[in-house]
């Protein structure tokens, strides 16, 4: 959302700087008893607004379209921002480390990448819930389970997170 | 340690985050306002009459001919171009510390140290440990309490908790010992590798 705001911002200003420097020179322009506009053509949308009446389709359109559009973006805006980062414990008070999420995902899909009967890894890492997905094509995957939950228990271990999330292991057998 | 379990990303433009997220707060309260006020006023619900008018009907007309009306119009649009500029400034403001003052002695003088002097040699030594592929730092804060940032990319050869130690042990205490100081409060984002197992397709 941080970047999208900041297209936001530069498109907005730019909008406000320019739009308020051309209606405050067509003020100027009016109040000097010039007839016509300088640069903005606003005889057309102030004949429009005459033209029609609040309950008049296009009006309760435009009035719909604003109030959802604000709407969205007050949400936008108000909703907290993702913490993508997981905490590392440590010791001394003035050093905060952290991973990413999809970096926790990725040590845990390393741990297991070279296990025999491993074909294919996937993951998703919550505050909660880290979920590794291990494909298969094995027919009996004897305690492949157990294994991969062992080898991504113990890296989820060695990242010494302040909360790590819990394990959860899914094994998807595939055709070969 | 006590602290947060989960962080939000560091960003270089805390500042420009801030004043984005205020001002189109208010912009989306603004255009809500303004199109339920249209809406309320179109269907009816103040007043039947209300709404067969049109919207800039004769009354309005007189007004915007009364002589006060233009020129607060006109002022008006002035501080728009005025706040939006203000608003475009504040995209390129970062927290970056450039100098640090060492030492500040009216006698002997000042000592000054260029902040990208202590990023790059903190670069340089974080990028030596085994394990690390790349490092970024920076310093924000003032010279009296700096603060340092630092990108950490891992190889994914070593334990990240062993990168985390070396970091947090000899390098940091190396930049505190360059700025003199007794804290030098960091944060460190550890980079983990792309996994080399084969995605799921």
């Amino acid at each position: 959302m941080r970047s999208v705001d900041r297209v936001l911002a530069l498109v907005l200003g730019l909008v406000g700087l320019a739009g308020g420097i051309l209606v405050a020179a067509e003020v100027v322009q009016g109040l000097l008893g010039r007839p016509g506009h300088l640069l903005v053509p606003y005889e057309g949308t102030a004949s429009w607004l005459r033209d029609h009446t609040w309950s008049s389709g296009a009006v309760l359109t435009i009035g719909g379209v604003l109030a959802v559009l604000g709407l969205l973006m007050l949400v936008l805006e108000l909703k907290p921002r993702r913490r993508t980062l997981l905490v590392v414990a440590t010791e001394d008070d003035d050093v905060v480390t952290a991973v990413s999420r999809t970096g926790v995902g990725r040590a845990l899909e390393q741990s297991v990448a070279g296990l025999s009967g491993v074909d294919g890894t996937r993951s998703s890492v919550g505050r909660r819930t880290a979920t590794l997905t291990v494909r298969t094509a094995l027919r009996e995957t004897g305690d492949l389970e157990s294994v991969v939950r062992e080898r991504a228990g113990v890296a989820l271990q060695s990242l010494g997170l302040v909360a790590a999330p819990k394990l959860d292991v899914d094994l998807q057998r595939v055709s070969a | 340690m006590s602290g947060p379990a989960a962080l939000a990303p560091v960003t270089r433009t805390p500042g420009a985050v801030r004043v984005n997220r205020s001002v189109l707060t208010v912009l989306a309260l603004l255009l809500l306002a303004a199109g339920a006020f249209t809406l309320l006023v179109g269907l009816g619900v103040l007043g039947a009459d209300q709404a067969d008018r049109a919207v800039v009907d004769p009354p309005v007309d007189d007004v915007a001919r009364t002589g006060w009306f233009w020129p607060v119009v006109g002022v008006a649009a002035l501080l728009v171009a005025a706040l939006s500029a203000w608003w475009l400034v504040a995209q390129a403001r970062t927290d970056r510390l450039a100098r640090l003052r060492l030492d500040d002695d009216p006698a002997g003088g000042r000592t000054l140290l260029e902040g990208t002097a202590l990023t790059r040699a903190v670069e340089d030594e974080v990028g030596d440990l085994a394990g690390v592929t790349r490092a970024s730092a920076h310093l924000s804060g003032t010279s009296s309490a700096p603060r340092l940032h630092l990108r950490v990319r891992l190889d994914g050869r070593v334990d990240p908790a062993q990168v985390h130690r070396a970091i947090s042990g000899e390098v940091l205490a190396h930049a505190r010992q360059a700025l003199e100081v007794e804290r030098l409060p960091a944060r460190v984002e550890l980079d983990l590798p792309r996994s080399t197992a084969r995605a799921l397709g």
